[in-house]
């Protein structure tokens, strides 16, 4: 029993000692034996059978890139770019670690095994039986590791976009479409639906500003159509940014609800309004009717462009500025109280025309943020059309004329079409806005999916090919 | 459904336009550029959208000031020749409030009194802020013309030395005075509107004064008929130019396409 004691203690204090440094001692290996399809790499992926070499080549440079930043902020580089660029390879990077790690524990307790078989000590029987439970314990941590790595090969912000939806402002545009009264009376309850939800931050935290840029209304209450500014103030997510990641290794898949909140802890207004644009369906029976109507409101989500940026996104001389022109001399010779103004983009067609306020100044400034807001989405759209085909609606935010939700009252139900989510209690979704936080973690995560179908269908052909490393 | 009295009330608001009395003298006030709810009294002259570009002019002006001249505590001065209810001052202090000084002047007591107390309402809530920060400090309308706004041997009472002249002054040639329409001509100051034959009459008393006030620029609104007179008046290196010590830098069409604001500088 004493010798068994001992033998334990011993066994532990091995395990301490040596992974530290052969740590250190794979990462250098695995960085100077990229040469040859037949390099056994030393980093301790190789382990992980369960993923294919390709996806373990993709793994690898991203904690080269993961390491290659770190020195870079560390001596100093911009930490806003390349702190989000941490943010999306330091998940993958502490897998990485973990994996190292058991490597390294199982290559020690394999030499620790041979040498306890081949002294073929009789005590040692108990110590080898020992050592073989200790491995298999290790083994079994690989496989849910190598699960959480192949879904942290996709991170779930799109990289291109991460920007926009992290800390881009976004601008509402709300219109009432078929359905008359109750089309417009519909709009304008998705309206204070977005207006109560933008204010408690969308879920993230800090309230965002909500400013009404334009609104017509009708007799009874409803929207014909207006549009809104949501601003963070240049907070963006609540938070997104380079923090100490933790590694849990049990099996547990992460809650569903606690996903969600960490997606739209991260996101921006833009971020966090953008999967509403499209066509809202609604059912029910109008107040002074009892038959059952079905009304549409169209909504658009735009990336704002900052109010800074926006007169180096519109050239004066692309645009075209309409104000109410008094006949005669004008300036002093006119008092007018009319400030309407209309602000047409040129090249585009693009216009807004505003009266919303008693200033012609403020009226421009709203025009002009209007228009940048609509003719940056317009520009964005046609580079994206010219760039790839769109795998789903969902690249992009999508078309503005697609059917995406049906509000049906008398099941008390909200569906969206897209992620095919349903929710009972159209009601209480609707009047705080909390629909919009409801279905947007289902979207991104459809959109994240539809990114993992693409690296898949790359990973497989990287390896028909037989190319070894893949492009990130 | 309203009560009687309010029934009263509309009506007589409804009379008084009826009778084209201006809407801003009605509601007693009006929005300015980023000035909410400024005040509006007759007679003073209901501000036009144009003298929001004006400001705008300004306002790019003090910012490019701020941004070459480094750290330091001291005000950016302006002077602002005819203030009436106090708007494109108050404009222009409500952007800056931190870095601007806005000394403020017109003939009319009862302008220079509502320019100091729409400064109060716009300026209160920053001052109150601030250790030992004035409204004055920030901004101060007093009563003189352009004309007497000048220090002599016996009198020497006003601090000169200002980085921006700014004025919207009466403008409008005496014989288009009677094409004015009535909500103008029977409610607005003629001292607000009238410069004389040709309308130049207080821009040339500015013009005198220019180099006394500043040795930076000084921006203006006019009628449509001057800019390219005083393009040509004080056109650099003509004998006037030198002579006044003023020349124009360039001159600015408004948002309906009409001539309407010049830049003058001091040589």
């Amino acid at each position: 029993i004493q010798q068994t004691v001992t033998n334990r203690v011993f066994l532990q204090h091995r395990r301490c000692v040596a992974p530290i440094h052969h740590r250190y001692a794979s990462t250098q290996a695995s960085i100077n034996n990229e040469d040859t399809e037949q390099t056994i790499y030393a980093d301790g992926l190789d382990q992980l059978t369960g993923l294919s070499q390709a996806t373990r080549n993709r793994i690898r440079t991203m904690k080269q890139r993961h390491d290659e930043v770190l020195r870079l902020l560390h001596e100093g580089g911009d930490p806003t770019s390349l702190g989000k660029e941490m943010s999306t390879l330091r998940e993958m990077s502490a897998y990485c670690e973990k994996v190292a790690e058991i490597h390294a524990e199982r290559t020690s307790l394999e030499e620790l095994l041979e040498e306890t078989e081949a002294s073929g000590d009789e005590d040692s029987k108990d110590m080898i039986d020992e050592i073989r439970d200790e491995l298999e314990e290790l083994q079994a941590k690989l496989q849910p590791l190598s699960r959480k790595m192949h879904k942290s090969l996709i991170p779930v912000l799109n990289p291109d976009d991460v920007e926009e939806l992290t800390s881009s402002d976004a601008v509402i545009d709300i219109r009432a479409g078929t359905g008359g009264d109750e089309a417009c009376l519909f709009a304008a309850e998705i309206m204070a639906g977005y207006e109560a939800i933008a204010k408690s931050g969308g879920d993230g935290g800090k309230s965002w500003d909500v400013e009404i840029l334009s609104c017509s209304k009708t007799d009874l209450g409803g929207v014909k159509e207006a549009s809104l500014a949501v601003s963070s103030r240049g907070g963006g997510g609540g938070s997104y940014g380079y923090e100490s990641f933790d590694v849990s290794l049990d099996d547990k898949p992460e809650a569903e609800e606690d996903i969600a909140k960490k997606l739209l802890q991260q996101l921006g207004p833009y971020g966090f309004f953008q999967y509403e644009s499209g066509v809202h369906r609604v059912q029910r029976v109008p107040v002074n009717d009892n038959k059952l109507q079905t009304s549409a409101v169209a909504v658009g989500v735009l990336p704002a462009i900052p109010e800074s940026q926006v007169s180096n996104a519109l050239p004066l001389d692309e645009l075209k500025i309409d104000v109410m022109r008094a006949s005669g001399a004008g300036g002093q010779h006119v008092n007018t109280t009319e400030s309407a103004v209309r602000i047409t983009h040129i090249p585009t067609g693009i216009m807004a025309y505003m009266q919303e306020e008693r200033s012609q100044h403020k009226n421009r400034s709203k025009a002009m943020r209007l228009v940048a807001a609509r003719v940056h989405s317009l520009r964005k759209q046609q580079a994206m059309q010219e760039r790839s085909n769109a795998r789903s609606s969902l690249m992009g935010g999508g078309d503005r004329s697609e059917r995406v939700r049906t509000y049906n009252f008398p099941q008390d139900r909200i569906t969206d079409h897209r992620c095919k989510v349903s929710v009972n209690g159209v009601q209480s979704w609707l009047s705080d806005g909390s629909m919009v936080g409801k279905f947007a973690p289902p979207l991104y995560q459809m959109e994240r999916d539809d990114r993992t179908a693409a690296l898949e269908e790359e990973l497989e052909d990287s390896g028909k090919n037989g190319k070894k490393n893949s492009k990130i | 459904q309203m009560s009687e009295e309010q029934c009263n009330t509309f009506q007589s608001l409804l009379d008084r336009r009826i009778d084209l009395e201006p809407l801003q003298y009605i509601m007693g006030q009006w929005d300015f550029h980023d000035l909410v709810g400024l005040k509006i009294k007759e007679p003073m002259l209901c501000p036009r959208p144009e003298t929001e570009e004006l400001v705008e002019f300004v306002l790019e002006e003090v910012s490019e000031l701020i941004r070459n001249r480094g750290s330091t505590n001291e005000r950016i001065r302006i002077l602002d020749v005819g203030c009436g209810t106090g708007a494109i001052g108050l404009a222009i202090a409500n952007r800056y409030c931190d870095e601007v000084q806005v000394v403020a002047l017109d003939v009319l007591p009862e302008a220079v009194e509502l320019s100091n107390n729409n400064a109060k309402t716009f300026l209160a809530n920053h001052v109150g802020k601030k250790e030992g920060l004035e409204v004055n400090t920030i901004y101060e309308a007093i009563l003189c013309s352009a004309d007497d706004f000048t220090n002599t041997q016996e009198c020497n009472t006003y601090k000169m030395d200002f980085d921006i002249v700014v004025s919207n002054p009466p403008y409008i040639p005496s014989k288009d005075m009677v094409t004015l329409s009535e909500d103008v001509s029977r409610y607005e100051s003629d001292k607000a509107l009238c410069g004389g034959d040709d309308g130049l009459d207080i821009i040339r008393h500015i013009v005198r004064r220019l180099p006394e006030w500043t040795s930076g620029n000084c921006w203006m609104e006019v009628d449509d008929s001057h800019p390219s007179f005083i393009a040509d008046w004080l056109s650099p290196g003509s004998q006037e130019s030198a002579r006044l010590g003023v020349k124009c830098i360039s001159t600015y069409k408004d948002f309906c396409g009409r001539d309407r604001f010049v830049k003058l500088r001091v040589l």
